[in-house]
């Protein structure tokens, strides 16, 4: 058990569950109007800085351009000691963090607090924050307690009065405040700063100096874009309406007459370069909401102490890349396995998952990471043992061998593997008829657990489209390539892309529906080939596209072949989530009468060759949170559509589990009229 | 947005934030309320900041508040536990008061106590933040610094459990005045 592990989950699902009705609350017309501004603002970021410095000078402040974080240190230190200042107050924020504000002041012989309650407390204790938002939300009020006082109660209430009680007396001795930015507005110089302990409204206000320490993304034209930015952030963040307070501070205010100064210390440090990189510049759209860290199944499981560098969680990984380069990313971007669920959260529509990848392609270009074999080979790998599938059978079945494979294919000897099929999914796909009179034309692309593993899954597809008097076949195809886009090896992925697109596209151009077999197949060729490809061939394969079921509702309009009673459970694939605001099984499945009970967890931590290899320890804890789920309700089966998810589920429930693609073969027919 | 429904939409927002809500009739209604609230409420010593939504009070009440004057000790400011001040514009929306500050002294009024009264006026209550941004943007270019306070001083770091008054008031208390 990882420390902590039970607080953050519960904590990253309250915050979930809030920040789900607040968001709800708003206009998708609002958060597209925030996308658009968000990537205006990066076309016009270099003449809004312009702007913002000539506010900001105009009104009597100063305004520093740092391009290093030691550039942007040394200038704050520098203002501190012309000033005298001894005690330096701070708010919470991640850009000081990045520069590593604290450490250089320190050095300089400066004393600083913190005072943000969790940041204060990871301050005392000596530890790096573990989300952006809740520094200290792995830590129990028993430890923080012990790290406080010896003497002080173990409850939350009285660890909060300490410690507003012991920042009391350095707010009234503070010489210098030092805060981040929600927003700044490029017309006024203004900052906009939200925090619900209201400690920032304490350090820009007492301290002779105020500071402001700012990543240039966080500069926006005008007061308005401002606003909207900061609406968004709070709801997305932690669901509230507004957080307690929002305090916008300028230079020209009337406060700085008191023989006060203004300082606003914008920091660059890799951000002005990442709005030129067409692959990258998607980051710098962040408004720092981390609603994509309440989803990451392994975030959640570990925290931002192992899942981050500076900046944590999914999108930290960009970040990191952008502020810190290529190896700080691949300390931690392994942890990302593609799931795609981060993507769904974003009020600002960041390809987060997409990012990621190229994130992880540039540390293998550079060398700061090395691919796992088995992402690499997995291909060759089973299509090697599906042409021997008795030689690989004993192999399987024998412990040693298992170990073997451990060492050499990175195939942890814990996971159960189906056994490799006698007869490849192509012979048996003989056996599919063509309809005399089809009602329509589809080609299934089945990925390569179906096509390698479990064939008779494809066969079953087959036989059912053809039953309903679908002219369907199996075209040339290799894997979707999943597992060399989660490794970030994206130019082996695109080969994969353009092959399966050249197979796909004729189908497509000849009036087939794309019917894919797993949840990660339709994934790929909807959401990731036009991306990778940029090709027009590419968007129009995606466009044809279908999951099994979606087909079967959207296309066939199927019925129940007799009536059926029973209950199951459903457990919905993460790539399926993705790309439908509803799963199409669930519905489809009580549309032919059964009663569903959808199961209320993310990622069954799975993840492909992650689970079966390097992940497959993590991957059974994060199966837990599932397990645990499917145990309150019961002995019911299970059912899931996608072939990697049935061997987690499989392993490690109790319950009979099944791919939905039998249960529907067996129970569907086309409605008489 | 008619006014009344403006008006109801704040109440029920500033309950849900944590902030309390007492509608008065008029200026005499106000005076009456004030005095209850800070009999119930009963924390001492409590500051007063004449600002131009609220210049002054009625004697009986102006005698229990100390007056906060611009260049004011800030330790004698951080003493109150207390502090009632007039309110410049408020948000239904978020259940917000919105105040505008020419000084440090008249900021940090609002920041230490215990317990703000905030005294707001019905007719400067818009729909929604978005609606203030021309009356930001006018404040800020003369001068003003911008606090919108949106319910009691929180936080949720210690397990996720929510605990008020972290720095600023656990109570935020506000009076709004309906004109006949």
């Amino acid at each position: 058990m990882i420390r902590g592990q039970h607080l953050l989950r519960e904590s990253l699902d309250s915050v979930r569950r809030a920040r789900s009705l607040r968001m709800s609350q708003i206009t998708p017309s609002v958060l597209e109007e925030l996308q658009t501004l968000r990537d205006k603002n990066l076309e016009k970021l270099a003449s809004n800085i312009d702007r913002l410095r000539h506010a900001v000078e105009k009104a009597g402040g100063h305004f520093y351009l740092a391009q290093t974080p030691s550039q942007a240190t040394d200038y704050v230190v520098d203002v501190v000691r012309r000033c005298h200042g001894r005690l330096i107050l701070k708010t919470k924020s991640m850009t000081t963090e990045e520069i590593g504000l604290n450490h250089a002041l320190e050095a300089a012989g400066l004393d600083v607090v913190e005072t943000d309650m969790g940041e204060r407390i990871i301050q005392l204790a000596g530890e790096k924050p573990s989300h952006i938002l809740a520094p200290a939300i792995h830590m129990t009020a028993s430890e923080i307690s012990k790290i406080l006082s010896s003497n002080l109660q173990p409850t939350p209430s009285a660890i909060v009065r300490h410690v507003r009680d012991d920042l009391r007396r350095y707010f009234l001795m503070a010489d210098v405040g030092i805060t981040g930015a929600n927003a700044i507005s490029a017309d006024t110089g203004s900052i906009i700063i939200v925090t619900n302990e209201g400690n920032e409204r304490l350090v820009t206000s007492i301290p002779r100096i105020y500071i402001c320490v700012a990543g240039v993304e966080k500069v926006v034209s005008n007061m308005y874009e401002a606003l909207r930015t900061v609406e968004i952030q709070v709801a997305s963040a932690t669901g509230q309406r507004l957080t307690s307070y929002l305090t916008i501070i300028s230079p020209n205010a009337r406060e700085f007459g008191e023989g006060r100064e203004f300082h606003l210390v914008l920091v660059d440090n890799g951000r002005m370069r990442a709005s030129g990189d067409a692959e990258l510049r998607e980051t710098l759209r962040c408004i720092r909401c981390s609603a994509c860290f309440n989803v990451c199944p392994t975030y959640r499981l570990v925290g931002g102490k192992i899942f981050g560098h500076i900046y944590t969680g999914p999108i930290g990984i960009p970040w990191t890349y952008i502020t810190a380069g290529a190896e700080a990313a691949a300390g931690f971007s392994h942890l990302c396995i593609s799931c795609g669920l981060c993507m769904g959260e974003c009020p600002v529509n960041i390809d987060i998952p997409y990012l990621i990848s190229a994130v992880k392609d540039r540390a293998v270009r550079s060398g700061s990471s090395k691919p796992p074999f088995l992402a690499a080979n997995y291909e060759r790998i089973l299509r090697t043992a599906s042409r021997l599938p008795h030689l690989s059978n004993i192999i399987l079945s024998n412990p040693s061998m298992r170990t073997l494979m451990e060492k050499i294919l990175d195939i942890d000897h814990r996971r159960i593997l189906p056994s490799i099929p006698s007869k490849s999914l192509r012979e048996l796909f003989r056996r599919v008829e063509k309809p005399e009179h089809p009602v329509g034309k589809a080609v299934l692309f089945t990925d390569s657990m179906i096509m390698y593993l479990f064939p008779e899954l494809g066969l079953e597809a087959g036989l059912m489209l053809s039953g309903l008097g679908v002219d369907v076949s199996l075209p040339p195809q290799t894997g979707s390539g999943m597992p060399l886009f989660q490794n970030g090896l994206l130019d082996l992925a695109r080969k994969m892309a353009n092959l399966n697109v050249d197979n796909l596209a004729p189908y497509v151009e000849s009036d087939h529906e794309v019917v894919c077999l797993e949840p990660t197949a339709e994934y790929m060729l909807r959401r990731i080939y036009p991306k990778l490809l940029k090709t027009v061939k590419a968007s129009k394969v995606a466009l044809r596209t279908y999951s099994l079921s979606n087909y079967l509702i959207k296309i066939l309009e199927v019925e129940a072949l007799e009536p059926v009673y029973g209950r199951l459970i459903y457990h919905w694939p993460c790539h399926s989530r993705d790309l439908h605001a509803h799963p199409p099984t669930k519905l489809l499945l009580e549309r032919l009468g059964y009663d569903v009970l959808g199961l209320d967890v993310g990622c069954c931590g799975m993840a492909g060759v992650w689970g079966v290899g390097a992940g497959f320890e993590m991957s059974r804890m994060i199966v837990g949170e599932l397990v645990e789920a499917v145990d309150r309700i019961g002995g019911e089966t299970v059912v899931t559509d996608s072939t990697i998810c049935l061997l987690q589920l499989q392993q490690f429930l109790k319950n009979k589990v099944i791919h939905s693609i039998s249960l529907l073969h067996e129970n569907i027919r086309r409605p008489a009229s | 947005m008619e006014k009344r429904r403006i008006l109801n939409i704040f109440v029920d927002r500033l309950v849900e934030n944590g902030s309390q809500a007492i509608v008065c009739r008029g200026s005499e209604d106000l005076y009456r309320n004030l005095e209850l609230v800070m009999d119930r409420v009963g924390l001492e010593p409590a500051a007063f900041y004449p600002r131009e939504v609220l210049r002054s009070l009625p004697e009986n009440i102006i005698n229990r508040l100390n007056h906060v004057e611009d260049g004011m000790n800030f330790g004698e400011i951080a003493r109150f536990r207390m502090a009632v001040t007039g309110v410049d514009y408020a948000v239904a929306e978020s259940g917000s008061l919105v105040i505008f500050t020419e000084s440090v002294a008249e900021r940090l009024v609002t920041c230490f106590p215990e317990a703000y009264l905030g005294v707001v006026w019905a007719g400067r209550i818009l729909p929604s933040l978005i609606d203030l941004n021309e009356i930001i943007a006018n404040g800020v270019a003369n001068g003003k610094t911008v606090s919108i306070i949106s319910g009691p001083s929180r936080t949720l770091d210690v397990e996720q459990t929510y605990v008020r008054g972290v720095h600023g008031p656990d109570k935020v208390i506000a009076l709004i005045v309906v004109e006949e």
